[in-house]
């Protein structure tokens, strides 16, 4: 693939992400209103809160270091756009995807998170920092158990870290990941970290409204914060391919693939909103204790399992 | 003389020493000759050493040899492609840590000695790095050994009790290295060897095939464990680590950042390195040990640097940690593994060096090393703080940096083993590159982001840049991200060809996912394009924040819940509180209790112990002559005993 090419299927790949994040914002609200009793916004609702935050006015606090905070949120947009076009290649074309592209995939994932406590501590706010310490333990938290997780997958299609050949491995003789026991098990554990990777409940603790007041986003406002929800909304769009890649099968560009594919997404987004809905926020050592202690085992548990069947040839185990 | 003198690879070691002896002489007068000597000298290492790499590999003719008794001590080199690399890698250092130092050890009583000791530690890496016999090699692993000793002795006050240590563990590794020399010697080895092989009269052929360690027997594994002792205590693994940390604390910021950060990890893993690519052919049992030692170092270290609160012991934790990943690909004993290993090397020695030249230039501008005391960096040290938040992103495996390249072919090279044990090591790897991140926010925050205490304020809002601190910084972090964009320069043309010989299938393994990097390829990884589609969407980002948020802004007062007093310290969070959580966590906390207090360190263990000994034979010393007669006559009846089973007193 020559650059121009390869820049032409990015901006695509944002694009398409961008406007499927909003949808899936939509989705997540809609779906929260109907468990709540409520109706619920219109669909175009997320578009309508980019547009007006778009055109507020900024305001940068007197202690903060300006430029860090400001281009905090664009550092995260741009490695979520970068993320999800590396995932959305290789769902369209196994070729798409290039030897190790896993562990790039699961590197830029840690960027916005990063992004957002940099600009958090940039914000010279106390909230803020209080919030970013919290996010980065959160992601010691779930870091582990996430990759462990992961390795089920690996292990599975044959020890490949390329995307493109554990899709195309799945959709082979061997089947999805996700129909064996270990694969189950990692699922489990992938979504609960997918859920503290978007800072959904019970996982929100680095943003806790009611306790240090939106945390590590205290001093944002207007157009970063926009930036910010535009980003949180892609990382939404984007984590449910990686689940689906790594476990699910991918995507088969066939008449019964297509809206397979698209339940499987569909699904893994009401999952991560209804858990977010039926579950207390938990305190920052309860979560790293939750992921430390009781997903990790299990994670583990799971990756002996997998192990067991490769060696023994129990593709069911 | 005159051969001596014309050999290509001696004739600039030997001006190095002579520039250090002139830096000396001269070190009492004036500081400044020093200065300029120590540039001269390693401009003159690099230009030698690129036209030494001109002709890789090359064995050079035997440049002499000391006669000991019957034993003759060969001095010979031989231009491998890793000692150019750590050759000019040297060079380098030296250079920018000079540059460096110009400012930092500006004013020091012992400034002249300090460039003197610097061009003698790089005479000593050159002689590490050309060797063509262990004999060589170990006279230059001395020399680096004790001009660390004499420069870490000279800090601040408190210093002379981290360089003891320093010498105690580094002399112990230097023990083991002579003693390996030593039994490369011995009959049961060298009758074993023929003329060409590695180790035959201590010769370290740039072009060698290597020995099975089991083909010597039981001494050949003990030479491999002791070389590898020798090794892993320079480059400074677990459990052989203390001294960094204890060294760190009070020694020169420019010692740390050229000796510790940089040559040490270059040559210990260089020695590592040609160990197991030209000496002997590791098998599972060694791999698995090696292996398991990486892993070990990444996780505990890391965990002891994350609750660290001074910068410079946190920095020094993390270069014990980062070694876990060189020795960890190094151990795979896959082509991938190996090579992603060994631009670790390299890439640690860059931004190692450059976070520790940030940690002098952020010290120096707070007036204290402990990062409660900074704060608010930011602001007044724009380029410190860019630099160091590259070379943090690059130690933490933030893509598209240098570090980030490394370790993904070292997770690839573990994979690639396709076994559980490869899996535990990626899965910790990562883990240990999570923790790294996690540390380096911590820093990041307090040192240059967080508001500075209020009675620092003053002398903090007086901190400036200067050219000479932070051209050497700028330098090493354009390094991180020439190698991280570009790996191909160092993995393609020098540490490939390095591994070539040993694992034939290297270029085609590493270069289906390395010779991508150049082009960018279908299929395959180019950190450039990724990097370019990483601004671009930065670059959107910012173009939105232009049309929309730079038209109206306004500075407000923080929020805080409706208080007011925003500048005094009691609304000001340190870093120091931010991994108390962690720490705390069940499991976690008598293990960083007991590492805190030193559990795994060895020379605590020898001291208490050893101490235990040496009190005991004290206790002996009564000065009673009956009591020496005793003594006297019981070894005198040992000796006989002994004499008389081993059959030496039958006829």
């Amino acid at each position: 693939m020559s650059v121009p090419a390869i820049i032409l299927t990015y901006l695509a790949a944002a694009a398409g992400t961008l406007l499927l994040g909003l949808a899936a914002k939509w989705f997540d609200r809609k779906v929260t209103a109907r468990v709540q009793y409520r109706k619920g916004p219109p669909w175009y609702q997320p578009v309508a809160d980019v547009l007006k935050l778009l055109h507020k006015e900024t305001l940068v606090p007197s202690t903060g270091r300006g430029a860090g905070f400001l281009i905090a949120p664009a550092i995260a947009l741009g490695a979520t756009a970068l993320a999800a076009a590396m995932l959305w290649a290789p769902l369209f074309a196994h070729e798409g995807s290039f030897l190790g592209d896993l562990i790039v995939v699961i590197y830029l994932l840690v960027i916005p998170p990063l992004a957002t406590i940099l600009g958090a501590s940039a914000s010279g706010s106390p909230h803020a920092a209080v919030g970013a310490s919290r996010e980065m333990k959160l992601i010691l938290a779930y870091e582990l158990p996430f990759v462990l997780a992961l390795l089920v997958g690996v292990i599975h299609s044959g020890w490949t870290l390329q995307l493109g050949k554990m899709a195309a491995d799945q959709q082979g003789q061997a089947g999805a990941t996700l129909y064996s026991i270990s694969g189950v098990l990692a699922m489990i554990v992938a979504i609960l970290a997918v859920q503290a990777k978007l800072g959904q409940v019970p996982f929100d603790l680095a943003e806790a409204e009611c306790e240090i007041m939106s945390g590590v986003f205290v001093e944002y406002s207007g157009p970063p914060l926009a930036l910010i929800y535009i980003s949180r909304a892609m990382l939404l769009a984007t984590l449910p391919l990686l689940l689906i890649l790594v476990f699910w099968g991918g995507l088969k560009l066939t008449l019964t693939g297509v809206p397979a594919f698209l339940g499987k997404y569909l699904l893994l987004l009401t999952l991560v909103t209804l858990i977010r809905n039926t579950n207390p926020r938990l305190r920052i050592d309860q979560a790293v204790r939750f992921f430390w202690l009781g997903l990790t085992p299990l994670a583990v548990l799971a990756a002996v399992l997998a192990l067991v069947g490769r060696y023994k040839g129990l593709s069911w185990l | 003389m005159s051969e001596i003198w014309n050999d290509p690879v001696l004739r600039p070691i030997l001006a190095v020493l002579a520039f250090g002896a002139v830096a000396y002489v001269l070190s009492r007068a004036t500081a400044a000759v020093g200065r300029l000597l120590a540039l001269a000298a390693g401009i003159c290492v690099i230009v030698c050493g690129a036209f030494l790499a001109a002709e890789v590999p090359t064995d050079c003719p035997l440049v002499g040899a000391i006669a000991v008794g019957q034993l003759s001590l060969p001095i010979r080199f031989a231009v491998t492609h890793l000692g150019c690399l750590v050759g000019i890698g040297a060079g380098a250092f030296a250079v920018l840590i000079a540059l460096y130092s110009f400012r930092g050890m500006a004013g020091e009583y012992w400034e002249g000695k300090f460039y003197a000791y610097l061009i003698w530690a790089l005479a000593g890496a050159c002689l590490v790095g050309w060797a063509g016999s262990f004999f060589t090699l170990l006279l230059g692993w001395e020399l680096v050994t004790v001009m660390l000793f004499l420069m870490l002795n000279q800090g601040q006050p408190g210093a002379e009790i981290g360089a003891a240590k320093t010498y105690g563990v580094l002399g112990f590794a230097d023990a083991c290295l002579l003693l390996a020399v030593a039994l490369m010697l011995s009959p049961g080895v060298a009758g074993k060897l023929q003329p060409g092989q590695p180790m035959y009269n201590l010769a370290l052929p740039a072009r060698a095939a290597p020995l099975l360690a089991g083909s010597l027997g039981a001494i050949g594994y003990a030479i491999y464990a002791l070389l590898l002792v020798a090794a892993l205590a320079k480059a400074g693994a677990v459990p052989l680590h203390t001294w960094l940390p204890a060294a760190a604390e009070r020694a020169p910021v420019s010692v740390m950042a050229y000796l510790p950060a940089a040559l040490d990890k270059l040559l210990g893993i260089y020695l590592l390195a040609r160990v197991a690519l030209d000496v002997f052919r590791p098998d599972h049992t060694m791999q698995l040990i090696l292996m398991s030692i990486g892993a070990v170092t990444i996780i505990a270290a890391v965990f002891m640097a994350m609750m660290q609160h001074n910068l410079k012991r946190l920095l020094s934790f993390h270069a014990v940690s980062q070694v876990g990943y060189m020795v960890l690909g190094i151990g795979t004993g896959t082509a991938l593994g190996i090579v992603g290993g060994l631009f670790h090397m390299l890439n640690n020695a860059i931004y190692k060096s450059g976070l520790f030249l940030m940690s002098g230039t952020v010290g120096r501008a707070a007036g204290s090393d402990e990062i409660e005391d900074m704060g608010g960096l930011a602001r007044r040290l724009p380029v410190t703080f860019v630099c160091g938040a590259v070379a943090a992103a690059a130690i933490s495996g933030v893509p598209p940096f240098n570090g980030f390249v490394s370790k993904w072919l070292v997770y690839q090279g573990a994979l690639s083993l396709h076994s559980g044990l490869g899996a535990v090591m990626l899965v910790v790897a990562v883990f240990g590159s999570a923790l790294t991140l996690a540390s380096f926010v911590k820093v990041l925050y307090s040192a240059f982001l967080s508001r500075p205490p209020v009675e620092a304020a003053a002398r903090i809002a007086a901190a400036r840049e200067n050219f000479s601190m932070a051209a050497p910084m700028v330098v090493l972090a354009a390094g991180c991200v020439v190698l991280g964009l570009f790996p191909h320069l160092v993995v393609g043309n020098v540490l490939v060809p390095a591994v070539q010989p040993v694992l034939p299938k290297a270029a085609e393994e590493v270069g289906s996912s390395v010779w991508g990097m150049a082009g960018g390829e279908a299929g395959q990884w180019s950190p450039f394009t990724a990097f370019v589609l990483i601004v671009l969407g930065i670059l959107g980002g910012v173009v939105l924040l232009g049309i929309f948020a730079l038209k109206k802004v306004r500075v407000v007062r923080p929020f805080l819940g409706g208080e007011l007093g925003i500048g005094e310290d009691r609304y000001r969070m340190p870093g120091t509180g931010f991994y108390e959580t962690v720490k705390r966590m069940p499991a976690l906390k008598p293990l960083l209790e007991h590492g805190e207090r030193g559990a795994m360190d060895l020379y605590r263990w020898f001291g208490r112990y050893g101490g235990g000994v040496v009190q005991t034979l004290r206790a002996q010393h009564t000065g009673l002559i009956s009591l020496y007669v005793a003594w006297v006559m019981v070894g005198l009846a040992a000796v006989l005993a002994y004499l008389l089973m081993a059959g030496y007193l039958k006829s």
